[in-house]
């Protein structure tokens, strides 16, 4: 067998930390209610986080959770209980930015620190002093090439783990302060606001240029599929995928497609381009921006700007809902996100193996009255398919 | 309050010197994110000295280990015995001259940092070789003067001069000129320097000033920082260092202000209207950039734990109420159940009947399955489901 990096997938919620699990994913990272840069996700309290935890530790995998926030002195008095409450229920490690938290941890618990990408390490000196600190694992800044990641990991003798997948901050990391200036929310305590995704009206040297109607700071998104076996001959200890605040369908279909394509690694050594095709197709059948792949192969250049308005119009599939009950031969029940109608075929995203296709020649309600048409916040039944498990995905081709 | 600055040539040298400046920081363009320097480093240094002026080298580009290497090769060249610091904002750099040089470190810490714990904690890592430590704009008064009472370092903080919003390591201006026009396009990146004022779509948000060089993209607060008019709340946060960054400004009388040092206070307001650009005290007053969070989502669909039993995902009108049973407390018939909208609207419902999704009839449901129970108006899906203790005495 070979070895391959651990697939790291975002959980914004418990239900997603889940479908992540199921799907293949190897470990995930989760935020509390506080410290985390994700203050509009739905993130997990108390109670879910151990709940959680005992989810992927049954199923053989690590929760991770972000503390990853520019802490002020006063949330550092807070941090002592939480950190020692997850601590308690088992999590594997904390991801953080700040030397002071890093601090609090080390005083209060024995948790393994991962340094936050939020942080920018993006050198072998860089690693190696946050290793002397007391880091184990560098969670290295979106600059770095795989080449340079290599290197770090070889020369500072700690884990690297990498993003393979999903949305990029144009800046460095940490070093963008647009929200706090502007808006009034701190980004790097989790109130970003996406201003690098606004159009801006550019006077470039004052020149007769005239002027440029721009979305020059929107990048386009990460994709490293086609490069996984470079992540893999560099031994890089983890890829990550980006996007707690990201749907269900996102959270299923890239655990799904990366633990695959890794699966598919560790057993054959080798990839064929058959199936990175294949896996490159249920990629696209997630929201994205035009995919690039950044730094990781060469610096990023002009073509990683995406330089677009934010639209849905490049979405050719839709979740529908997710299985939330089934009885054997009689029916599946529908817990409905999106609308669908008698007629329609939908594709059940099984958490291994082929997409199943069926097509809905009768739907519904609770109650058995039969309808035409489903709708959002509904459940419903349709009829039974073997091999379908609860909290399987359904998704919808959007004509 | 002793003030610190840039100098681009050996008139603006002599400048600070009469100005009562003592201290110039002088870049390099491999080095620095801005450098419009147009004597050679070698001489700046060569005339600060002979100014007995304090001498400060700033390399503060954040660097990829490609990048590392050859910048290591630039820092290599130059003589830096003959500096009284470097200043420092990557943690490798920062590594690298502790290992390798003697040089003491001015550390800029004004990227996150902003509790004493983590200062203090940079403060024994850098130890006897740490000159200075450079805070963060985004630190309010109230908080300078707490690190600068628990810190026995040296502290400075930006007074006046423009605010970094984002700092990209990509070229996004001269991704945007027409390939087409090529002439313009040369002569545009040919002083590798471009320029240009942004305009948000977000009104009120106009004139960010942005940069290109070789380092990539640096876009700037639309108002200029300048606390000095703050001339005794600044003394009284106990920072001794102050920066004042004229180099966007290109105007020699502005230094003039500080020439009579017995007159600073009276002086400053009027620097303040010499200044030609619209100003802000950013967040010395306070910051309070982290009350709108509570704002970013909805805390009543936020489950809370005890007695937690679900969240109403179907509402049949009339019929039932399916819920989804995500706690560990299981729903029976006849208890009492409180109900939380999204609108934050609390009821109260006993359980009369229980059925499956099959519609038999049950006693009890419990974690993971689906439950339908009698319809109760007023509730909507998302509404979270708890026990209602109180009701059961």
């Amino acid at each position: 067998m070979i070895n391959v990096p651990e697939l790291l997938a975002p959980a914004g919620s418990l239900d997603k930390l889940k479908v992540a699990i199921s799907y293949g994913a190897n470990a995930v990272y989760i935020g509390g209610l506080k410290f985390g840069l994700r203050s509009a996700a739905e993130n997990f309290t108390n109670e879910e986080l151990e709940e959680g935890v005992r989810f992927a530790h049954e199923r053989n995998a690590l929760v991770y959770v972000v503390l990853n926030g520019f802490l002020h002195d006063s949330d550092l008095i807070e941090l002592v209980e939480f950190i020692c409450f997850i601590e308690s229920v088992g999590v594997d490690a904390v991801i953080v930015s700040d030397l002071g938290v890093m601090e609090v941890i080390k005083e209060h618990t024995n948790l393994e620190i991962h340094l936050s990408t939020q942080a920018s390490c993006l050198n072998v000196m860089s690693a190696k002093l946050w290793k002397k600190i007391g880091v184990t694992r560098v969670v290295l800044g979106r600059e770095t090439s795989i080449e340079e990641a290599a290197k770090i990991k070889k020369e500072a003798g700690v884990e690297v783990e990498m993003f393979v997948h999903g949305s990029m901050c144009m800046a460095y990391s940490g070093n963008c302060v647009i929200s706090n200036f502007t808006q009034g929310r701190d980004s790097n305590r989790g109130g970003c606001a996406h201003s690098c995704r606004f159009e801006y009206s550019l006077d470039i040297n004052k020149s007769d240029f005239e002027k440029r109607r721009s979305y020059f700071m929107s990048s386009k998104d990460l994709n490293g599929l086609k490069v996984l076996e470079e992540f893999i001959k560099a031994g890089i200890d983890s890829i990550k995928v980006e996007g707690r605040m990201k749907s269900h369908l996102y959270a299923g279909t890239m655990s799904k497609v990366y633990a695959e394509a890794l699966n598919y690694y560790r057993e054959n050594g080798h990839f064929l381009s058959e199936k990175i095709i294949e896996w490159e197709q249920e990629l696209k059948k997630v929201t994205h921006r035009s995919y690039s792949q950044a730094n990781l192969m060469k610096k990023a250049d002009a073509s990683t700007i995406f330089n677009e308005r934010e639209h849905d119009g490049s979405i050719n599939y839709v979740m529908v809902g997710r299985i939330v009950d089934q009885v054997k031969d009689k029916h599946l029940v529908v817990e409905v996100r999106n609308a669908f109608n008698k007629g329609d075929t939908l594709e059940i995203l099984p958490f291994k193996g082929k997409d199943i296709s069926i097509d809905v020649k009768k739907i519904y309600q609770l109650n058995n009255e039969e309808i035409e048409r489903t709708k959002p916040t509904t459940l419903v039944k349709i009829p039974y398919a073997p091999k379908i498990e609860n909290n399987n995905i359904l998704r919808m081709k959007v004509l | 309050m002793n003030f610190v600055s840039y100098a681009n040539s050996v008139h603006e040298l002599g400048q600070l010197k009469e100005a009562g400046i003592q201290e110039v920081i002088l870049t390099n363009k491999n080095l620095s994110r801005v450098h419009l320097a147009k004597n050679t480093i070698e001489k700046l240094v060569h005339e600060a000295k002979a100014l007995k002026l304090k001498v400060v080298l700033e390399w503060d580009i954040l660097c990829t280990e490609n990048d590392f290497a050859l910048m290591l090769q630039e820092f290599n060249k130059l003589k830096v015995y003959e500096f009284d610091a470097v200043r420092v904002q990557d943690l490798g750099v920062l590594e690298y001259v502790l290992e390798n040089e003697k040089v003491q470190i001015q550390f800029i810490a004004e990227t996150g940092n902003r509790n004493i714990m983590g200062l203090k904690k940079w403060v024994s890592y850098i130890g006897g070789r740490l000159d200075r430590l450079v805070l963060s704009i985004e630190l309010s008064k109230g908080k300078l003067e707490e690190i600068s009472r628990a810190l026995n370092c040296e502290l400075e903080v930006l007074a006046i001069g423009r605010i970094l919003l984002f700092y990209s390591p990509r070229k996004l201006l001269s991704a945007l000129l027409p390939e087409e026009d090529e002439k313009k396009q040369k002569n545009l990146v040919s002083e590798d320097f471009i320029e240009a004022l942004g305009e948000s779509e977000e009104s009120p948000h106009k004139g960010f000033p942005i940069i290109e060089n070789q380092h990539g993209t640096f876009m700037f607060h639309i108002k200029d920082l300048f606390l000095l008019d703050k001339f005794n709340e600044l003394n009284r946060t106990g920072v001794e260092n102050f920066r004042i960054d004229f180099r966007h400004k290109e105007d020699a009388k502005l230094f003039a202000f500080f020439n009579n040092q017995t007159e600073l206070e009276n002086n400053f307001p009027l620097l303040k209207q010499a200044y030609g650009k619209e100003t802000t005290r950013g967040y010395f007053n306070i910051n309070k950039s982290d009350v709108l969070f509570k704002k970013l989502k909805n805390h009543r669909i936020q489950r809370k734990d005890e007695n937690y039993i679900g969240e109403v995902v179907e509402i049949l009108k009339g019929e039932y109420l399916a819920i989804d049973i995500k706690g560990s407390s299981h729903l029976k018939i006849n208890q009492d159940l409180k109900f939380i909208t999204p609108e934050g609207k609390e009821m109260s419902c006993k359980v009369f009947f229980l059925k499956d999704s099959e519609f038999n009839n049950c006693e009890t449901r419990e974690k993971g399955e689906l439950a339908l129970m009698n319809y109760f108006g007023g509730i909507w899906p998302k509404s979270q489901v708890y026990l209602n203790k109180n009701a059961q005495g």
